[in-house]
């Protein structure tokens, strides 16, 4: 069935329908992942967006259920050049994936066409519709974008994910299982929380570290999160990842702008200030840290991208605090960002150690 | 950041054997980044002519046999800093292992002694790897039968095995499945003076290749990833090869990238690596099969795929450089910290050079190969291995299906170079994909898209073509340009045949341009052209190693040659031609497999001044710009003798000159060849050669490159071959003469003319210092102008006496 994706702007990218048929609208965002299907469609920072894949053949190593970082999908849409009809495991294949899960899909799309134009005009609303007449443009350009995404994809009961060992929160900002699955592997007894508990919720549960996780859209959109941290960050060591740490960044006084040419991709280098020492890891933020208030702040810059030179990871002077922009957890991409996990237990561990020192010291 | 104690480089370059790949591109680059960072560069080759370049850059070349001895033997003498042998293909390798210990301290870059001699002694390479952790198969080497049964009830069925005699020579491997034919196999011989090697079976296995880049400081990065759709047991160049390796997913693609960065940190290897896989996905086994620490097909392969200038960074690496601080040229910086991210698939597909079946098994049968690109697996399947014009697939089709069922089978059992044909023809049939899958070891994404090309070339035969399908048929590379234009009507779209460029797509290096171009489907052109009137290259297919050469060498000075007279070089051909970085931002390289550029009007056609074209059979030969670039015979008298004369000659229609004469003799049963004698020849030759040409350009009215094979018969010149085009001495004239033919051709094609009434000194002009002396066609000699007068003189007095007696 012919479709079209429509962009804000009015520009038309014909292709086939695939997927559910319906008619949706969402923040059109480019991914270079290169692989990952399954957790970029079932990642939460991913809600209420249309994402475009530029990979090609999409879905030939096939679905894995394991790979999922949330129960269900999150996205609006899908846009894809080329699928593969069949998968190297015997799995479902992508469109037939994409159609148990009621998302719509199109592919045959020039991608790299698509891929392009954003780069050249910026992020903006697209919708997959059956028509393209000037009536269909007016509607995407009427229509507003939910601001509360973070309320959408956030836990609304605490739950535990409990271990023997350090006693971590997490802010669920639109949190990936992946976050937990690190944790996991490092015996941390989590709890993860609501986006919009408050400081004193959290402090009842006597966290050893505190995590605000990734998430998406805007972090001007959850002013109450930026409180809460602004509470919180003076007693008890703090890791953002994400969305997290623009709203550490935003409780110190420090600003966030939108990246000209946004970060999507599943391999991008990261470079520790501090020891040359380069890391692929995988990203995908649209913001990234003003550099201007940076310098004036409390902030040390811990990692800058190789690429274009932006802010991805932060730490305070002399606050156990620290934050990245990119995602540590990987899923998809390469696990060289695994050790941030393991930084934040050695912050917590030695902010242990001072406080005991403290207290026999009393 | 830099190594501060290296200035000289001693560089193997490559043997001149036909098994060898092609890395003269490499090569170039590699010597051309060490002279822009100030290096001296020494190389030892045993054919110069494969340099691609006159050899200005190299500040000593030494033309040997490219050996031990020989690397050792000047090492001794000339104690450079530093050997690098990445460009110099498996042989430079061995000679690395043997050097052990016998090269004081100068230093070793890229492979270390380790990994060289790794990648020939397997005990060596399973021990490391071993003890890195890495996943490596299982094996044995020995005479006790006790120890080999043990060692076989650990492992189990099936196993490969084979004999290594005493004299270090080995049997083929044989394939075991149980233990009857195990006890055939040992009772086969008796066992006292040959070792038995097993190791446990992986045929069947999917075939994966990682290329990384890595520092000094531990940095690396993945530039690339290669599967192949044959599996394992066929040999990796006779395979279809994939880029990127789309069936992998997240987990496995990381686990085998982790892998290769171990790899290549547990034999310290700072350069490239490219690290062989074998994996199963039914039991998520996967093994390291081999590594390469050095540039190889693999590299060459990459650097088409995704324009990651992969030579030259290496180098960089090689000499300290940090990943991230990379330099294109002198000043001009690169940001090699980057994993080159295509959005599309680039295909290499291995050529034969005859048109039978072949058996595929571990070793190499095949001849070339082509390299393809487009935005699916379906794309790049019709315009590489399916695509009629480069393997006569009709022709297949139509022997294949002829067979019955049974003899199809068959055919599916024993792996032909025709087997995705064969796959084609039992879709057609509706054979099980499962079971085909099973069998031939390829992976079923393979296979559905076999499905889907012959489902919907079946359409087109059945003639149910409309607008919706044949806009379809274009995103499939099932084009011909007849097709595409039907396109014209749909109302979407006006066409959808554009030219996209091959570039990696990633935040990183978005300034690195590069303009290489691939003609595809989509709804938008990426081709940028500049306002320069325009000189379009066709090539043609290559399937010869002489080919490649010719091709790389004549490609490199045209387009040196078109862009220094203010035009734009573009090259069109059924399959890429890298150039070497420094010409890959003045050069435009499109691909275009169906030659459908000239009829859809990608290029306008009023910008084009002039066509050479390097096929040796003309599509256009009415259009007045087409210039013909490859030999045609016009004369060819049966008459040798065992001196003669071979002169190229270049007129622009009414006058000429002769740059280059090249002198050939016979000597004691040796062929002697000698570059330039231009500038020694005597008075009355000239004027009597002069003459010669003069005659038999008497008809000619228009710019052309003349080829005269001219014997020397009772003291005088006959001319016995006339060749109008270049033929395959280009290489040994170029190198020789320095009044650039193709340049001068260039700048006719123009319309610039050459003076009237030029003196012969003037015609015969050439100011070259370094001369050619070929022996046997095969041996090669740089010389000097006092070496080339005497060797001259010797060989001409014994041609005198020759005759007197």
């Amino acid at each position: 069935m012919k479709r079209y994706l429509i962009l804000e702007d009015g520009t038309v990218f014909p292709g086939e329908g695939f997927g559910s048929s319906i008619i949706t609208t969402g923040q059109l965002v480019i991914s270079n992942n290169r692989t990952g299907i399954e957790q970029s469609v079932t990642d939460p920072n991913t809600e209420g967006q249309i994402i475009a894949f530029t990979i090609p053949s999409v879905g030939s190593s096939g679905i894995n259920r394991d790979f999922y970082e949330s129960i269900n999908s999150q996205c609006k849409g899908v846009v894809i050049g080329s699928s593969s009809l069949s998968t190297v495991d015997s799995s479902v294949s992508f469109e037939d994936w994409i159609t148990g899960l009621k998302i719509p899909g199109i592919k045959g799309v020039d991608v790299r066409a698509l891929s392009k134009h954003i780069s050249e005009h910026g992020e903006m609303k697209a919708s997959i519709m059956d028509t393209h007449d000037e009536h269909a443009i007016d509607q995407i350009k009427a229509l507003v974008l939910p601001p509360d995404l973070v309320k959408r994809v956030s836990t609304r009961q605490s739950y535990p994910n409990p271990n023997m060992g350090l006693k971590i929160v997490i802010v669920d900002l639109g949190l990936k299982y992946s976050i937990l699955r690190q944790l996991s592997y490092r015996d941390c007894n989590s709890i993860i929380v609501n986006y919009n508990s408050t400081a004193e919720e959290i402090e009842n549960l006597h966290p050893d570290g505190i995590i605000f996780s990734n998430g998406p859209g805007d972090p001007q959109d959850i002013p109450n999160a930026i409180k809460t941290i602004q509470i919180l960050q003076k007693k008890h060591p703090v890791l953002g990842i994400g969305l997290g740490n623009l709203l550490i960044a935003l409780a110190n006084d420090c600003k966030i702008e939108k990246l000209k040419e946004p970060h999507h991709e599943s391999s991008l280098a990261v470079k520790e200030v501090a020891s040359g020492k380069i890391d692929f890891v995988n990203h995908n933020h649209s913001y990234t840290l003003d550099q201007k208030y940076i310098g004036s702040s409390d902030f040390i810059v811990t990692n800058i991208c190789v690429a274009d030179g932006t802010i991805e990871g932060i730490r305070h002077e002399y606050l156990p605090i620290m934050g990245v922009l990119f995602e540590p957890e990987a899923a998809p991409g390469p696990t060289d960002g695994y050790y941030v996990f393991d930084e934040f237990i050695d912050l917590i561990e030695s902010v242990k150690k001072q406080e005991g020192a403290r207290d026999q010291w009393n | 950041m830099e190594l501060n104690d290296i200035h000289t480089i001693l560089i193997i370059g490559p043997t001149t054997s036909d098994k060898n790949v092609d890395l003269s591109t490499a090569l170039y680059d590699t010597v051309d980044i060490l002279h822009q960072l100030g290096y001296k560069t020494w190389i030892i080759v045993e054919d110069p002519t494969l340099l691609l370049s006159s050899g200005v850059f190299f500040d000593r070349t030494i033309v040997e046999k490219v050996t031990g001895d020989n690397v050792l033997k000047f090492v001794q003498k000339f104690h450079p800093d530093a050997i690098l042998p990445i460009v110099g293909d498996r042989n430079a390798l061995g000679i690395i292992s043997s050097l052990n210990g016998k090269i004081g301290t100068t230093r070793v870059l890229g492979a270390t002694y380790a990994a060289s001699l790794a990648t020939f002694k397997r005990e060596l390479f399973i021990k490391r790897l071993n003890k890195a952790n890495l996943p490596v198969i299982n094996f044995i080497s020995s005479d006790d039968e006790t120890e080999i049964y043990d060692f076989i009830r650990s492992i189990g069925f099936p196993i490969i095995a084979r004999r290594r005699y005493s004299n270090r020579h080995s049997s083929g491997w044989t394939n075991i499945n149980n233990l009857f034919e195990l006890d055939n196999f040992m009772a086969l011989e008796d066992i006292d003076d040959t070792k038995i090697e097993i190791e446990r079976s992986i045929r069947g296995f999917s075939e994966y290749s990682f290329t990384i880049v890595r520092d000094r400081f531990d940095n690396s990065s993945l530039i690339g990833t290669i599967e192949d759709i044959e599996p394992i047991g066929i040999h990796h160049l006779d395979s279809n090869l994939i880029s990127p390796a789309i069936s992998l997913n997240d987990s496995k693609l990381q686990r085998l990238r982790n892998y290769s960065i171990k790899l290549a940190r547990a034999f310290n290897i700072v350069g490239v690596c490219t690290v062989h896989f074998a994996y199963n996905h039914v039991t998520n086994e996967c093994f390291i099969t081999e590594f390469i620490p050095r540039l190889s097909e693999e590299t060459k392969f990459l650097e088409y795929a995704t324009s990651y200038p992969v030579a030259t960074a290496v180098v960089e690496l090689c000499l300290g450089y940090h990943l991230d601080k990379l330099q294109l040229d002198a000043g001009n910086p690169f940001n090699g910290a980057t994993e080159p991210f295509v959005d599309h698939i680039t295909s290499r597909f291995p050529q034969w050079e005859t048109d039978e079946q072949k058996y595929l098994g571990p070793s190499k049968t095949s001849n070339s190969s082509i390299v393809v690109n487009g935005f699916s697996l379906e794309e790049v399947l019709n315009k590489g291995a399916l695509n009629d014009k480069l393997n006569n697939n009709f022709d297949r089709y139509n022997k294949l299906r002829k067979l019955d069922d049974d003899e199809l089978f068959e055919k599916i059992i024993h792996p032909t170079n025709w087997m995705l044909d064969v796959l084609l023809e039992a879709m057609r049939r509706n054979f099980e994909k499962p079971v085909l899958s099973e069998i031939t070891g390829i992976n079923l994404p393979y296979l559905a898209t076999l499905q889907n090309i012959i489902d919907n070339s079946l359409i087109i035969r059945e003639g149910e073509i409309d607008g919706n399908n044949v806009e379809r048929m274009v995103e499939m590379g099932v084009k011909g340009v007849g097709h595409s234009k039907l396109l014209l009507d749909s109302s979407d779209i006006v066409t959808k045949s554009v030219v996209k460029s091959k570039r990696a797509i990633s935040v990183a290096n978005n300034k690195y341009d590069s303009h290489n171009y691939f003609v595809t489907s989509g709804i938008t052109n990426e081709l940028e052209l500049s306002d320069r009137k325009k000189i379009v290259v066709r090539t043609p297919i290559i399937t010869s190693k002489t080919d490649i050469m010719i091709r790389q060498f004549v490609l490199f000075q045209l387009v040196k040659s078109i862009d220094q007279n203010g035009l734009e070089p573009i090259i069109v051909g059924r399959e890429p031609w890298n150039a070497p970085l420094a010409m890959r931002q003045k050069v435009i390289e499109i691909d275009d497999p169906h030659m459908e550029m000239k009829a859809l009007k990608l290029i306008p056609d009023d910008s084009i001044l002039n066509i050479i074209d390097l096929s040796k059979n003309l599509i256009d030969s009415g259009d007045d710009r087409v210039f013909q670039f490859s030999p045609q015979e016009i004369k060819n008298i049966d008459l040798t003798g065992d001196t003669s004369l071979r002169v190229m000659v270049i007129t622009d229609g009414n006058n000429f000159l002769a740059p280059s004469v090249i002198f050939r003799t016979k000597k004691d049963n040796h062929l002697y060849e000698v570059s330039s004698v231009n500038n020694f020849m005597t008075a009355k030759d000239r004027a009597e050669v002069a003459q010669l040409i003069k005659e038999e350009l008497a008809d000619e009215k228009k710019v052309a490159i003349y080829n005269f094979e001219m014997v020397e018969n009772n003291n005088h010149w006959l001319v016995t071959k006339k060749y109008r085009g270049m033929t395959n001495d280009i290489i040994r004239h170029e190198l020789a003469s320095s009044v650039h033919v193709l340049d001068t051709l260039v700048k006719l094609l123009l319309g610039n003319k050459i003076d009237e009434d030029l003196p012969l000194e003037k015609v015969f002009n050439n100011f070259d210092e370094d001369y050619l002396l070929t022996i046997d066609d095969k041996r090669y000699k740089l010389l000097d102008k006092t070496g080339i007068i005497d060797s001259l003189s010797d060989l001409r007095d014994h041609g005198k006496q020759k005759n007197h007696h």
